[in-house]
């Protein structure tokens, strides 16, 4: 690790340097960390913007979509005149005028059994910001065989759920869920809204225990799903262990990616 | 290892963050001799350097405005 900080640099993060717990070797390390975010989307959003604020060295961004007008309600990092441009390109644009300082990475492009694992490999935590249960559990696979840490995420209508997966440490997602919902179990269209500051509410835990990994201060939500119901708010934290016999990070588990099924039209998740 | 340095002008907590820079620069012992303002700085900058274990030596009022005080590094 090497790194000092600017006369610029101390003044920027002054409010981390003062901090205990972070201070002038918390932020060196976060200067010389590397995060991926899933998704441009929701949680992205607010992770994007934190991380960046942050200081995190390398950020890494991956989408395959453009900005919708429907998505504003609660994607921050894209403005009304983004509209049509590339989602990543998008949340670049914001994330370098907040900060300078971190080297952004981005991908156009949609995550797969094919690509995910070089992709993953470069970077010391992600942070599972996806919509859609696919892509979640080929995050989940991905992270245990190349035994990179990441924060799950998902929101849905009032509520939200995050946990962080320490492989073959803590419980994975499949120690918790095993596998992708039936498709008459997830939401439909019409029953997929989600408040718009759920995803910032989420998005800014996701975020939280990325710095928390990287500065190695604090205990993570490993072993432990957060829930929450806003219209409540109640936050309840459930604990859970590693599933000894778990298809994806037992001693049985899985050796090799595959494809999981996606269902269209389950909603928007992020 | 004697060092100075004029925070006057900078405000709280970037003063505190740049002497907090300046001493981990340093050896137990160093004097660090530093001018900060009046008001809030002087207020709080030497108890906050205390909390993180070193020593205000002394603080004395400035002719040409603002506080000089006198850390040793722990």
């Amino acid at each position: 690790m090497s790194y000092s900080l600017n006369d610029e640099q101390v003044e920027r993060y002054a409010r981390h340097i003062i901090l205990d717990g972070v201070g002038i070797e918390g932020q060196i390390k976060l200067l010389n960390s590397k995060v991926l975010i899933v998704g441009a989307g929701g949680l992205g959003s607010p992770v994007a913007l934190y991380l960046s604020a942050a200081g995190v060295g390398t950020i890494g961004i991956i989408d395959a979509d453009e900005v919708d007008l429907s998505n504003l309600q609660r994607q921050i990092i894209h403005y009304t005149s983004d509209i049509g441009k590339a989602k990543v390109l998008s949340a670049k644009e914001k994330m370098q005028a907040i900060n300078p300082d971190p080297k952004i990475i981005t991908y156009k492009t949609y995550l797969d059994e094919t690509n995910i694992l070089d992709i993953i490999n470069e970077y010391d935590f992600v942070i599972d910001g996806s919509d859609n249960f696919a892509t979640k559990f080929l995050i989940n696979d991905a992270c245990i065989l190349s035994n990179t840490p990441f924060s799950h995420g998902g929101i849905l209508r009032f509520t939200g759920q995050t946990m962080t997966i320490l492989p073959h440490q803590s419980a994975c997602y499949a120690c918790v869920f095993d596998s992708p919902p039936p498709k008459e179990s997830t939401p439909t269209c019409s029953s997929a809204g989600v408040l718009g500051t759920i995803a910032g509410m989420l998005g800014t835990i996701q975020a939280t225990e990325a710095i928390k990994y990287l500065t190695g201060y604090g205990e993570l939500l490993s072993d432990k799903l957060l829930i929450f119901d806003a219209l409540s708010m109640d936050f309840d934290k459930i604990n859970f262990t590693k599933n000894p016999d778990c298809r994806v990070c037992s001693k049985n588990g899985i050796k090799e990616l595959s494809r999981y099924e996606q269902i269209s039209c389950e909603g928007d998740f992020k | 290892m004697n060092i100075q340095k004029d925070f006057r002008g900078i405000k709280c907590p970037v003063n505190f963050a740049k002497t907090k820079m300046v001493l981990a620069q340093m050896n137990k012992g160093d004097i660090l001799k530093l001018l900060i303002d009046d008001g809030s700085a002087i207020e709080n900058l030497p108890g906050s350097v205390e909390k993180e274990g070193h020593k205000v030596l002394s603080k004395s009022e400035e002719n040409s405005g603002g506080w000089r005080i006198i850390i040793e590094k722990n």
